[in-house]
């Protein structure tokens, strides 16, 4: 691999291939679960990749490429989901005056091709709570549940300690729990 | 009670729906879709990054601030009018004085009475 980093750094074609070959999954299950929308996790994996190509060089290998991918996937998406959010708004605005043209709407619920069908109905919901979370409990659960990363890990991308990353992993289940009840309250 | 028990009974197997959740995968011929991005992705000229770094708003807003503080500033310096009415006053008198105002043949002839 560290052969592969050194030929992408000279511009090798193949090595670029061969990198997005090996960490394309990994970056895209992580932005879709973050973003919860096919096409915006496709767009969001396509920019991690160009920025890695342009901003290979300074990829000095004191981290793990892994952990570098996952920090730029993280960022980008959390980025995306702020401009989403903008755009939302600027869209409630400009429809007050009569402008339906930006009005975003929200997506029906989310379905991770990954989950069992037995367990479709309830992932769904789960998802639709997650994406409630404020970002950085958010980023923390989707590492956690979706890449089985342990708290170190998830520290080392996120720029954290571990009793932080705990931390938000506790207040994301908490959080998490609070939507649940209230759901299952209100059907009853 | 029992109804509480069932709720997190529920909201346990809600929160444990993704354990072994298998890893997505992006369609197909992904590298060829990226690289035909990167090969759209024009590069961005001298003028897009100036107009893109001036319509910021924190740079915008200050350059406005900027613009109204110089010409309020300029506004007043200008503006003195005691003097500049003292200083118009003297010069009309310094006119009536030696007939500056006649600036034709026909007012020299008004003004000699010969």
């Amino acid at each position: 691999m560290t052969d592969n980093i050194a030929n992408l750094k000279q511009g090798s074609e193949a090595a670029f291939r061969e990198l997005v070959a090996q960490w394309q999954g990994m970056v895209y299950n992580t932005a879709l679960g973050i973003l919860q929308n096919s096409a915006d996790a496709e767009d969001v994996s396509q920019e991690v990749f160009m920025q890695v190509f342009e901003s290979i060089g300074t990829f000095k290998g004191e981290a793990k490429i892994s952990t570098w991918l996952y920090r730029i996937t993280v960022t980008k998406c959390l980025d995306f989901l702020r401009k989403k959010t903008r755009k939302k708004r600027w869209g409630k605005v400009m429809s007050i005056f009569g402008d339906q043209q930006e009005l975003l709407v929200d997506p029906p619920d989310f379905h991770h091709p990954g989950v069992e069908l037995a367990n479709k109905e309830r992932s769904q919901l789960l998802f639709k709570a997650i994406g409630r979370l404020p970002d950085s409990q958010k980023a923390a659960f989707v590492l956690h549940k979706l890449e089985g990363l342990s708290s170190k890990e998830i520290g080392g991308i996120m720029d954290a300690s571990v009793s932080a990353v705990e931390g938000l992993l506790h207040r994301a289940k908490q959080n998490l729990r609070q939507q649940l009840e209230k759901y299952y309250r209100e059907g009853e | 009670m029992t109804q509480g028990k069932d709720i997190n009974r529920e909201i346990e197997r809600t929160l444990a729906s993704l354990d072994g959740v298998q890893r997505a995968e992006p369609d197909g011929f992904f590298f060829t879709r990226l690289r035909a991005r990167m090969l759209r992705k024009e590069p961005v000229d001298g003028w897009d990054r100036l107009i893109a770094v001036i319509t910021r708003p924190a740079i915008a807003f200050t350059a406005i601030a900027l613009i109204l503080g110089l010409n309020g500033t300029l506004a007043i310096m200008q503006w003195k009018p005691s003097e500049r009415t003292e200083q118009a006053s003297l010069q009309q008198a310094f006119a009536d004085e030696y007939a500056l105002g006649i600036n034709t043949f026909y007012d020299i002839e008004k003004n000699d009475p010969q």
